[in-house]
């Protein structure tokens, strides 16, 4: 406790943290991270480095099995659970927030910190008046009334920064906070957590996303496998001194991404939709032709991934969509017969965690197949061993699907869909969660695929993996393609650019 | 670990799972000990016959009961199935002759199973509300048909099919053992089995790999329906009598042999050998009861205490199981507990706009 405060300064330090689980899994061997008040400090890591762990530790979710947390003013301290955590003044802002949709912005602030069953009006309005005041700060947080269901996102995140701010909390954590968000939503939370930061706080970012980090924070720490690669200041950080730092290999950072696709369509009659229509969408009408990697982008709404659920047969729609020239007719199983896949970065959605690799890699098989014919175990093995050769997949077929990491998974997910030829795969933000490096992988799988006669439909909220996958990108707005960019007009600047004007745009009748 | 997992290829067997299975086993079989030990009339060929008559009625509807948990939906109506069908049996067999009366007692079971299957997937009622309802119903159609008084047959032959003994074991037990080699031949070795399966762990995934899960989760209600049928001609040929207000305990009992035996509420998990375990458990309890000459009543006590110790313990394990996995949190596909909540309600959150 005499070393803690004799380090002083930094409003939560970590010594020495070190982390395994039972029987011989070692995640954290040995990790310091010091966070000082009025700072932002960004944590980056591959997956399976460590980052989920510590995070876990720090938000009394996980106990160390060695070192401890030091915290201003308090010593040494030991979090048994979430809700200590809170107390002891760490504000967690995470991927899966536990907030509540069926509340308002205001109550949702209050969770938990008020006596007494249901807010009397009286209350109530104390309670608004409060939240008012903590959101001050920050513009274009939900009104106090908003029920948390209908605000997106965004307004999901900021309010749960306005409950850190609020309960207090000296730390504040955020986990993957703008893997959802445009451009313009990074800029305002990144606006909001700057001023937080100058409120006193100490902020933890902790993201995949180098640009972001190098945006936002003072300072930085690179943990990889469980040890830190690199810890200062991030002034004069480059994103490749970074990448260097996750890999631990500077020949992979060098390596590019995929080759650039060529926007000529490759040949033959690929993916066609005329007309596809339902409600909030469309009448939408384009190509994709053998070979081709289109992209769709557009935000949460936009309909780009409505536009995929209903070519794979997920919703009732009007209008004709054909592949190969053969029009499609059904439901999602009569789609995959007739080739045509989907893979979601919604792993919660696509994947069974008590599952093998296995049997989650031929559950996509089993649509059309006969209820009464036996399942082939063997078989199911043999075939999900060479999506795991294939895509390099860190995992045992019989392993069950839950101890992989996130960017095992997702590898998991597609590698269904790439055993057979001539299939268009429709793809909606595919890398979701996943560190650069399976990013990586899974983009030159997808482009490796199309070079075999296949096709690519690809929505992603991220415009520069659409930059680096798709030879031609469809921009989406409000459920009409508001324009189409390739060749050297498709930037990452040009993409926002075209979803700003959709305003304007989405008035024009989509041709 | 993972030797267990390479040992069984395909087969990713939780460890929770695998714990509860030695541990529901094993207590039958120390109470199997004890209950020779105890008792010697226990061991005699008879009275192993009268159990596995008795546990017939509620083994074979719990076999349909392993398939609905598994898709993720149960069924409370099946007492007032057992109960309607009977009564149905018995007036058919009664006004025409025997054979015409099962042969309507079958149909009217798969009648039954499709009315809830289409209550449930068609409307959309959440299987608990809708058979909860369909029961009712169905048991006051059991009592308004036969008047509120039991039925005898007049004709002996259903009672002579049901008692008559080949090689000392009744026929009701030879149904049990077909009944179970069936499911589980169906849901462990086919393509539909493990679609169940899928269903009822994530409906989700199920549906984004193209599954048909309205009608997964229809079939078996179907099937529900066609065993409880059968249970109800092994009851009726039993007493010889259709009454009304039988199949009332029925629900809880089949219920709790299911549970017992490891088969999940939440859907996704359960064997048909573990359900059959605690079918058996749950019947060799009765019988001990009543050869120690024991108050009856203590027998539902003891039943309920082993039922919430079942899930206790389930539930422990699965916490313990959900804390052992690093990336439960992380990447966890449906890592138990809060965060698939958390997840939907942000899904929901995201879609609210748009």
């Amino acid at each position: 406790m005499a070393a803690g405060q004799a380090r002083g300064a930094a409003a939560l330090s970590v010594r020495a943290v070190g982390k395994i689980y039972p029987p011989a899994s070692v995640v954290l061997r040995g990790v310091d991270l010091e966070l000082a008040g009025g700072k932002v400090h960004g944590l980056l890591g591959a997956n399976g480095a460590g980052k989920s762990t510590l995070i876990k530790i720090l938000c009394g979710l996980e106990q160390p099995t060695s070192g401890g947390i030091w915290m201003e003013g308090r010593g040494e301290v030991r979090f048994g659970a979430p809700r200590e955590a809170e107390r002891a003044g760490i504000g967690v802002v995470h991927q899966e927030l536990p907030l509540l949709p069926n509340l308002t912005a205001a109550e949702n602030m209050a969770l938990g910190q008020q006596s007494g069953g249901f807010l009397s009006s009286r209350k109530r309005r104390a309670v608004e008046a409060e939240y008012r005041r903590q959101a001050e700060m920050f513009p274009g947080a939900p009104a106090p009334d908003a029920l948390l269901g209908q605000v997106g996102l965004h307004g999901w995140q900021m309010t749960a920064i306005i409950r850190a701010r609020y309960l207090g909390s000296r730390v504040v954590i955020l986990d993957e906070p703008t893997s959802s968000l445009d451009a313009g939503e990074r800029r305002t939370l990144h606006d909001n957590l700057r001023r937080m930061a100058g409120g006193g706080a100490a902020i933890l970012y902790v993201s995949h996303f180098l640009e972001d980090v190098l945006d936002v924070c003072d300072s930085v720490t690179v943990l990889r496998d469980g040890r830190v690669a690199l810890e200062r200041d991030a002034a004069g950080l480059s994103e490749r001194d970074l990448l260097v730092a996750m890999t631990g290999d500077p020949a992979a950072a060098d390596a590019g991404a995929p080759a650039p696709g060529s926007a000529a369509p490759a040949g033959g009659p690929g993916l066609a939709v005329r007309g596809l229509w339902r409600r909030g969408l469309g009448p939408l009408n384009f190509t994709v032709a053998l070979g081709e990697r289109v992209g769709l982008y557009g935000l949460e709404g936009s309909g780009s991934r409505e536009a995929l659920e209903a070519i794979f047969g997920l919703q009732p729609h009007a209008g004709e969509v054909a592949w190969r020239g053969r029009p499609l007719h059904g439901d999602a199983a009569a789609r995959i017969a007739a080739g045509i896949g989907f893979v979601s970065g919604d792993r919660a959605r696509t994947l069974i965690g008590d599952w093998s690799v296995a049997r989650n890699h031929s559950l996509t098989a089993l649509a059309n197949r006969r209820r009464v014919a036996p399942v082939r175990a063997n078989e199911e093995i043999r075939s999900a061993r060479s999506a795991i050769q294939r895509l390099a997949i860190k995992a045992e077929a019989t392993q069950p699907m839950r101890s992989l990491s996130g960017g095992n998974q997702q590898k998991v997910a597609l590698g269904r869909w790439l055993e057979r030829s001539g299939v268009c795969l429709l793809a909606a933000d595919p890398t979701r969660g996943v560190d650069v490096r399976g990013r990586r992988a899974i983009h030159e799988a997808l482009v490796g695929f199309c070079a075999q006669g296949a096709a690519l439909l690809m929505h992603s909220v991220d415009p520069e993996e659409l930059v680096e996958v798709c030879g031609r990108v469809l921009v989406m707005g409000e459920g009409r393609i508001v324009a189409e960019l390739h060749g050297d007009e498709l930037t990452s600047r040009e993409l926002e650019a075209a979803t700003r004007m959709r305003g304007r745009a989405a008035k024009a009748p989509a041709a | 670990m993972s030797g267990r997992a390479r040992r069984f290829p395909g087969v990713a067997a939780p460890t929770s799972q695998t714990l509860q299975y030695y541990a529901v086993f094993l207590v039958l079989l120390a109470i199997c000990v004890a209950l020779s030990l105890a008792s010697n009339v226990f061991t005699t060929i008879e009275n192993l016959g009268n159990v596995s008559e008795q546990v017939s009625v509620v083994g074979v509807t719990a076999m349909g009961m392993t398939l609905l948990l598994v898709s993720g939906n149960i069924d409370l109506s099946m007492g007032g199935q057992v109960a309607l069908i009977g009564v149905i049996v018995a007036l058919v067999a009664n006004g025409s002759n025997t054979p015409a009366g099962m042969a309507a007692g079958i149909l009217v079971g798969l009648l039954l199973g499709v009315v809830n299957g289409l209550i449930v997937t068609r409307l959309g009622v959440n299987s608990l509300v809708a058979t909860l309802g369909s029961g009712l119903a169905f048991g006051g159609l059991a009592f308004l048909l036969s008047g509120s008084q039991p039925i005898v047959l007049t004709d002996r032959s259903l009672q002579d099919l049901m008692n008559l003994r080949l090689i000392r074991i009744p026929v009701p037990a030879y149904l049990f053992a077909v009944v179970i080699a069936a499911t589980a031949w169906f849901l462990h070795t086919t393509v539909g089995g493990r679609e169940l399966f899928a269903v009822g762990a994530n409906p989700e995934a199920a549906r984004y790999a193209g599954l048909r899960v309205d009608r997964l989760r229809f079939i078996p209600f179907v099937i529900m329906g066609f065993l409880c049928a059968l249970a109800s001609l092994i009851l009726t040929g039993l007493l010889n009598t259709a009454d009304p207000g039988a199949g009332a305990r029925l629900p809880l009992d089949v219920i709790a042999a299911t549970v017992v035996g490891g088969v999940s509420i939440a859907g996704g998990r359960g064997t048909v050998f573990m359900a059959v375990v605690g079918v058996l458990l749950i019947g060799v309890v009765s019988n001990g009861f009543n050869l120690l000459g024991l108050d009856p009543n203590y027998q539902s006590i003891f039943s309920g205490l082993i039922i919430i110790v079942a899930v206790a313990v389930d539930s422990a394990l699965q916490k313990r199981a959900a804390r052992l996995s690093p990336a439960a949190l992380s990447g966890g596909a449906d890592a138990p507990g809060a965060a698939p909540v958390a997840a939907t309600l942000i899904e929901d959150a995201r879609r609210g706009p748009g």
